[in-house]
């Protein structure tokens, strides 16, 4: 046997073994990643309602701590970890001061977190608190958003009305359908922004907000308290970056119920797959040529060879 | 696969050389079955080639498969289909160096046969390449 094909055949055998053999060669991912693994991947930002301490009555001019748990649930090691991640605690109907609401957490690995707000009961009533977490997993820039609001209510001081019913019966929930994950637009054209809302009591108002490169904001409002129709027509700026959307819907409820959905889309020209069949063509002209420089050697060569024998 | 997950320099590295890959497989095949002297120098050049940017293709596919998938070998069907064309590129070319001309071109003749398959398993068969 020749070096060569012992040497094809050792390297081809050696390929085979290797992958066969490799830790992946079970059939599934390591790690998995979205609708690329055919939904192996799974990953969700999570308001954990059960690690929520959350109070049920709060004194007019009292401090008390809220602890909200969050999540990062994941079923893969590698590029799990969320960043920009950011909690946020509001109140509904003002009878509550939250002291610096948003807290940026930055990176979340996969695992739990802690966040801690020092609220303050400012009036008489009723109010709900609503929480709020956003992260993206910089790995391929999806948005994550979870939001929660503790039912029943926090009485504050001392009520003259009667505690507002729970809401927990029909629970708000919002989804963003477009953009949907991965797609570009192109810059200065025009596209639908699509959500679906579920539950709540209606009428439903919407509030479209977006944010250029970072989830963190500062977020800029797209439209505020439209009608909840489902979809909103919108010309992207004139950029080419990373955009987040995110929608939030509102119920006329008491109290009232929200929700939040964030998406991503990348602004930009599509040009990969211009590049990719020049590049592909400029391939393909170079073997042609060289498959007709060498038959044509060959040709010669032939020709020579048999004028030899001639002569 | 989401548009996203092609914007990589991988990009212009990985499918021009799985391209290339099965041009030259091609030419090696129609140069074993359309020339006499099977021993040219062209021939082996092409059989060299083939084998060459078909190992290529297959190694910078697993490491762009690392970098956007976590993972260098997920046994989806291009990345099978892709193993077993090298195989039978593999056997073809030593077969042609064994100078067992009759069998390295129906070796050849496979490998041709599993390069159309190959290319054309992303609009075909559901996988991690079904992006196109």
């Amino acid at each position: 046997m020749r070096k060569t094909s012992v040497a094809v055949l050792f390297v081809a055998f050696a390929v085979v073994l290797l992958l066969v053999f490799s830790p992946a060669s079970s059939g599934t991912s390591t790690n998995p990643c979205g609708q690329c693994h055919l939904g192996k991947y799974v990953q969700h930002l999570d308001v954990l309602e059960g690690g929520s301490a959350v109070l049920s009555q709060i004194g007019v001019g009292e401090t008390e701590n809220v602890t909200v748990t969050i999540e990062n649930s994941v079923n893969a090691v590698t590029y799990s970890a969320l960043s920009g991640v950011s909690v946020t605690l509001a109140s509904k109907n003002g009878d509550i001061s939250v002291g610096s609401p948003t807290v940026n957490i930055g990176s979340l690995p996969a695992g739990t977190e802690k966040v801690t707000w020092k609220i303050t009961g400012v009036s008489d009533g009723y109010d709900s608190l609503v929480i709020t977490a956003m992260g993206v997993n910089t790995h391929y820039n999806l948005p994550f958003s979870d939001s929660y609001s503790p039912s029943p209510s926090i009485a504050v001081g001392q009520p003259t009305t009667a505690p507002p019913p729970s809401s927990a019966t029909n629970p708000l929930s919002i989804e963003l359908t477009s953009p949907a994950r991965g797609e570009r637009w192109s810059p200065g054209t025009s596209h639908s922004i699509n959500w679906h809302t579920n539950g709540g009591t209606d009428p439903l108002t919407v509030t479209i907000e977006c944010s250029l490169s970072t989830i963190e904001g500062p977020w800029t409002t797209i439209a505020a308290g439209i009608a909840d129709t489902g979809s909103f027509a919108w010309e992207t700026p004139n950029v080419t970056d990373t955009l987040y959307l995110r929608v939030f819907a509102v119920d006329s409820g008491n109290p009232v119920q929200d929700a939040l959905a964030v998406g991503a889309v990348e602004v930009g020209e599509d040009t990969g797959g211009l590049i990719l069949l020049g590049t592909v063509s400029v391939v393909l002209l170079v073997v042609a040529g060289l498959a007709v420089i060498f038959y044509r050697k060959w040709r010669a060569q032939t020709r020579e060879a048999s004028g030899g024998h001639a002569q | 696969m989401s548009s996203h997950d092609l914007n990589s320099a991988m990009l212009f590295v990985h499918p021009p050389l799985a391209i290339a890959g099965y041009a030259c497989i091609f030419v090696f095949t129609a140069l074993l079955f359309l020339t006499r002297r099977r021993e040219a120098k062209a021939t082996r050049l092409f059989g060299l080639a083939a084998w060459t940017f078909t190992l290529l293709g297959l190694v910078t596919g697993m490491v762009w498969a690392q970098v956007a998938w976590g993972t260098y070998w997920s046994w989806d069907p291009k990345e099978t289909l892709t193993l077993m064309l090298f195989v039978a590129v593999s056997a073809s070319l030593a077969l042609f160096y064994e100078k067992q001309w009759k069998t390295a071109k129906w070796a050849s003749l496979v490998s041709c046969v599993l390069s159309v398959v190959t290319a054309s398993s992303s609009f075909l068969i559901a996988g991690l390449h079904s992006f196109l």
